[in-house]
């Protein structure tokens, strides 16, 4: 009696200690808030969108022995495993008026004429859609559904991709330069004129 | 030398295994994920004088339909002013600007590690959990980005801003030479539904 008692107990404690070894780690979670006062005359804005599909594997695109064996067995399973998803990137054109000398801003009151001297334009990112849209979805048969963690998985790979490919496209940014300079260009003239001036705006390199 | 004889091709088994071991690629399933060229939607002018921005990496933890999910996310605030719709009026010598109300735009940063799951499961069903839909998980998105801008009212942000606002609208505009006055008909925003 002794004995079986005692062996149920170090079962009991046995069990206890796998649970608990299996247990996942609190994930922990940085609160960081950073606040930065900032003169920003936001010019122009451009919407970047990118598309990515989550579907099955492929053997072709695993690799390893082990990798190929699993995506293999994911092929034979029946059904259907398809979702597209799409999000915005936001890019903003601004004029940093922080970086105004009192200089660059002189009035001919004789010709009536205002010369205004601007920092030059730079180019940053705004952010993402905190959302990601699905545009189509389909998981049948014995295919499991998408999960959030694939979803966050998908999106972060697009991000990167964006981001590489932003960096290259010196076209989408020169036009969206030319659009902000233009409008800096044109609110200046028009408030300027409106007080009885004539400007002329110049917009540094 | 007897026992020599069993292990030397043990031993030399183990090196040929562990060799493959080594010199195979990693193994790596495909992950199904297959992207699209990004494209530019459109580019579009205005004129927002902007002042403050909010960095916030947040928790998320909550439900929709029984459904639980833990998320860590990076937040971009930012306080911005149109000055397309800016009403300037001219009193005498001087020139009265009226302060535009403010927009609080949030979104969620442009890296890659911006937004990560770190657990979900459901509530109500042990056996045969469901899985969180993309719109579920939109519908708290969104609900946690209301929360943010309310955080950006609640902490006086919105106030600071409409400050700096009105310093950066006065040194932009004193240049000009003429005196100038800033009206703010909203020094103690609240946010209005």
């Amino acid at each position: 009696m002794k004995n079986s008692v005692r062996t149920i107990f170090i079962f009991s404690l046995m069990l206890l200690t796998v649970g608990c070894g299996k247990r996942k780690a609190e994930p922990t979670i940085n609160f960081v808030e950073e606040l930065h006062g900032v003169a920003r005359l936001e010019l122009g804005r451009m919407t970047v969108s990118k598309v990515g599909t989550i579907t099955d594997s492929q053997p072709s695109r695993s690799s390893g022995v082990l990798g190929k064996a699993e995506s293999m067995v994911n092929s034979l399973k029946v059904g259907t495993r398809l979702g597209v998803y799409s999000y915005d990137t936001y890019l903003i054109a601004y004029i940093d008026l922080a970086r105004l000398q009192p200089g660059d801003i002189t009035v001919d009151e004789q010709l009536k004429k205002v010369y205004v001297s601007l920092p030059p334009i730079e180019i940053t990112t705004d952010g993402r859609d905190v959302t990601l849209h699905e545009e189509h979805s389909r998981v049948t048969g014995f295919r499991s559904q998408i999960t959030p963690a694939e979803r966050a998985r998908l999106k972060s790979r697009m991000a990167a991709e964006v981001k590489r490919e932003i960096a290259a496209d010196s076209a989408g940014k020169k036009e969206l330069k030319a659009a902000a300079e233009a409008k800096a260009k044109g609110w200046i003239s028009e408030f300027i004129k409106a007080r009885g001036y004539e400007a002329d705006v110049v917009i540094l390199d | 030398m007897k026992i020599l004889k069993y292990i030397l091709p043990v031993l030399i088994m183990a090196a040929v295994g562990i060799a493959i071991w080594i010199w195979l690629p990693e193994n790596k399933p495909d992950d199904g994920i297959r992207l699209q060229q990004a494209r530019i939607k459109s580019i579009s002018s205005m004129i927002e004088l902007c002042t403050l921005d909010v960095h916030e990496e947040m928790a998320i933890k909550d439900s929709i339909n029984g459904k639980w999910i833990v998320a860590r996310q990076t937040i971009e605030g930012r306080v911005r002013f149109n000055l397309d719709s800016l009403k300037v009026e001219e009193r005498g010598d001087t020139l009265v600007v009226m302060l535009p109300p403010e927009r609080v735009d949030i979104l969620e940063g442009a890296e890659s590690d911006s937004y990560q799951v770190l657990d979900t499961w459901d509530g109500t069903r042990n056996l045969f959990p469901r899985t969180m839909t993309a719109a579920e998980e939109n519908a708290i998105k969104r609900r946690w980005q209301k929360k943010a801008r309310e955080r950006i009212y609640e902490r006086g942000y919105v106030k600071m801003a409409r400050e700096d606002a009105k310093k950066t609208l006065i040194s932009l505009f004193e240049a000009t030479g003429q005196p100038i006055i800033i009206l703010d008909p909203l020094p103690s925003p609240r946010r209005v539904e």
